[in-house]
């Protein structure tokens, strides 16, 4: 037995609080991801305020405006002339949104980007292509690789050696190489839910090969038990067999798998769009939004860009924390 | 007698192994939709019967089973890859020429991955359950949670460009021709720290973890336990009784590590300028260069196989258990 029992609450609470944001894009994040604000290139993150220039309290938060700092281009400054009080449930009937001030000032509470778009609403948005590509692509994985896995177990034979020597192959991949070359030799003017959808594809037909070989075991195990053959002894069909004995312990397995499965989507996705081959501009990827990194003038002066990869970073540790978790309590009922 | 037939059989297999890739490659390319000319076909200044000449020139024209076997024999029996597309010189200059430097990187971070790997397994195991053991845990997962390349985009804006330690980009300075070999070689090192230490730590973890359990394991056992009751040292214990024993199951992962370490090797060139095949790789994809893609998939493949044909046998050779259950 090592030590304490790995904690279940907090990973359910962040990936919970993590998908209904990304599930309430169009209410959470304060602006359109697409829509571009040319006066504030690469704004830093606006402050919320309680006590305004005059040393003021305020009950309600509000922020300032940005104004072009005078003789430094690129840099801004507060205009303390007016304050924007926070508005909670804001906007016109319709296209309400949880957070929001009054126009012409503008709430970028993790500033923008190169194009001036709002990055918090990039993120929230983001968050629907990354976090459902990862859950989409792993449970296509997880579902071949029980189909497959259930298959080469229960059937055995040359079927059996079919599989299993075709996911060496497929794990002999260098897999990157393979996607990229996928990807590339498809149109690359998709449309945003088309190449959504492909990279779901893609990532998917990849990552069947653990998870089939994990079931094949379980269920080369489950049927030498004395009970599989005593149910064969007495007529069963293989419908009632796999049903009844062998498929339990293997969705099981494949739950698991699953756990794992789904961050390293994810980050097969970010990683693709980060190399410009995932979903295109102007819908936004976590890993889209790490592009302008790379340019040097960014990466020094704009800190507040490293930002999207904070929520990348929670969830796959959240993912692995639930995985360690479930694998335990599991192992403990069975 | 046994280990030569042993050894035999797993080459065959590799080879077979190969060969299926390089197929299975080339008709997922030439089966998806578009073709190299697709580009120009969007030109309005290009001609339609640019773009035909092109075909034939490329062959592209014939049915796919034609293009296949020629394909095939040019490989097989010439050794001929063709020519690129995009850059016109053969495919094999190209890829002598940026082999070598995705070797030095790999080279690179295996070291850093295995060194610290190790190091960070047996302290975690020695210390097992205790503070260090949990924070070495953690930090692996940290390391592994985060995506190879934002890692080395902090690494970047932090040693190179706030503190200025380490080349950003590249693999030489500009004036690494002139200077004597042995300062070359620190300027080479110099550039090749940044991208093998980020490439490296993100994957040691994994390492360590497989280090940790072994060693948790072999230390229970009775013949270490044997060793202590003679009064050996408890550094002479670990170190030349357990930790051997430990690592089988670490060279045997090494076929499981290279194939992620190449798919990270691709990104890691792109950001960090280095002249290797990854980088080579990524714009034939950009380009759809057939007989580069052809290539570079090739090699990738070639590598990884090389690589599990290498554990398996370094196995068999450290446990004479493995060779025998193969006989």
């Amino acid at each position: 037995m090592s030590g304490r029992r790995p904690a279940l609450a907090w990973p359910v609470a962040v990936l919970a609080f993590l998908h209904l944001i990304a599930l309430g894009a169009d209410v959470v994040a304060p602006y359109d991801p697409a829509e571009q604000t040319r006066e504030l290139i690469w704004a830093p993150p606006t402050k919320l305020h309680l006590v305004d220039a005059a040393g003021r309290w305020h009950l309600r938060p509000f922020v300032y405006r940005w104004r072009p700092a005078d003789g430094a281009p690129g840099r801004y400054v507060e205009d303390t002339s007016r304050i924007f009080p926070l508005r909670l449930w804001s906007g016109e009937a319709g296209t309400r949104r949880l957070l929001g001030v009054e126009p012409p000032a503008r709430l970028h509470l993790l500033g923008t980007d190169g194009l001036g778009r709002d990055q918090l609403s990039r993120l929230v948005h983001g968050a629907r292509t990354s976090l459902f590509a990862g859950l989409g692509a792993a449970l296509l994985a997880v579902a071949a690789g029980l189909l497959l896995g259930t298959l080469a177990g229960y059937f055995g034979g040359w079927l059996d050696d079919l599989l299993m020597r075709g996911s060496e192959l497929a794990m002999a991949l260098p897999a990157l190489y393979l996607l990229l070359a996928a990807r590339a030799f498809l149109p690359l003017e998709l449309g945003p839910a088309a190449a959504w959808g492909l990279i779901v594809v893609l990532l998917g037909l990849l990552g069947w090969p653990p998870a089939a070989r994990l079931v094949r075991g379980v269920v080369l195990a489950a049927r030498r038990r004395g009970y599989v053959g005593a149910a064969r002894g007495f007529g069963a069909s293989h419908v009632y067999l796999l049903r009844r004995h062998l498929l339990p312990p293997a969705l099981a397995v494949g739950l698991t798998q699953l756990v794992l499965l789904v961050p390293q989507m994810i980050l097969a996705e970010v990683t693709l769009s980060f190399l410009g081959l995932g979903v295109s501009e102007p819908t936004p990827s976590w890993g889209s939004m790490l592009v302008p990194l790379t340019s040097y003038p960014v990466l020094a002066a704009h800190g507040w860009a490293f930002l999207p990869a904070l929520p990348l970073v929670l969830t796959v540790l959240s993912y692995h924390q639930l995985a360690s978790a479930g694998r335990q309590r599991l192992r403990r009922t069975a | 007698m046994i280990t030569a037939l042993f050894v035999l059989r797993r080459i065959l297999s590799a080879l077979l192994l190969l060969a299926l890739v390089l197929s299975a490659t080339f008709f997922l390319i030439h089966l998806a939709p578009g073709d190299p000319t697709t580009l120009l076909a969007v030109d309005p200044r290009v001609p339609p019967e640019h773009r035909q000449r092109l075909l034939e020139l490329y062959g592209l024209d014939q049915p796919l089973g034609v293009q296949y076997l020629r394909w095939l024999e040019a490989v097989a029996l010439h050794g001929d890859w063709g020519r690129s597309y995009s850059l016109g010189r053969p495919v094999t200059e190209i890829l002598a020429e940026s082999l070598p430097n995705t070797v030095w990187l790999v080279c690179g971070t295996l070291l850093v991955q295995y060194g610290f790997g190790l190091l960070l397994g047996i302290a975690a195991a020695t210390r097992r359950d205790g503070l260090l053991d949990h924070q070495i845990r953690a930090v692996s997962l940290l390391l592994f949670a985060l995506p190879s390349f934002w890692l080395a985009l902090m690494a970047i804006e932090g040693l190179s460009v706030r503190l200025d330690l380490f080349p950003a980009s590249g693999m030489r300075s500009l004036d690494a021709d002139v200077l004597p070999a042995v300062v070359r070689l620190a300027d080479r090192l110099h550039h090749l720290a940044l991208p093998a230490l980020v490439l490296g730590l993100s994957g040691c973890g994994q390492i360590a973890r497989l280090v940790r359990n072994g060693l948790i394991e072999v230390l229970s056992q009775d013949y270490v336990r044997a060793a202590r009751a003679r009064g050996l040292s408890p550094g002479r214990v670990l170190w030349v009784h357990a930790l051997p024993n430990a690592l089988g199951p670490v060279v045997q992962g090494f076929g499981v590590v290279l194939p992620s370490l190449l798919s990270g090797a691709l990104i890691i060139e792109a950001i960090f300028a280095w002249p290797g095949v990854g980088r080579v790789a990524y714009r034939a994809i950009l380009s759809r260069d057939y007989p580069m893609v052809l290539a570079t998939t090739a090699l990738a493949a070639a590598l990884v196989v090389l690589g599990s044909l290498l554990a398996d046998l370094l196995h068999a050779w450290l446990d004479p258990r493995v060779r025998e259950s193969h006989a």
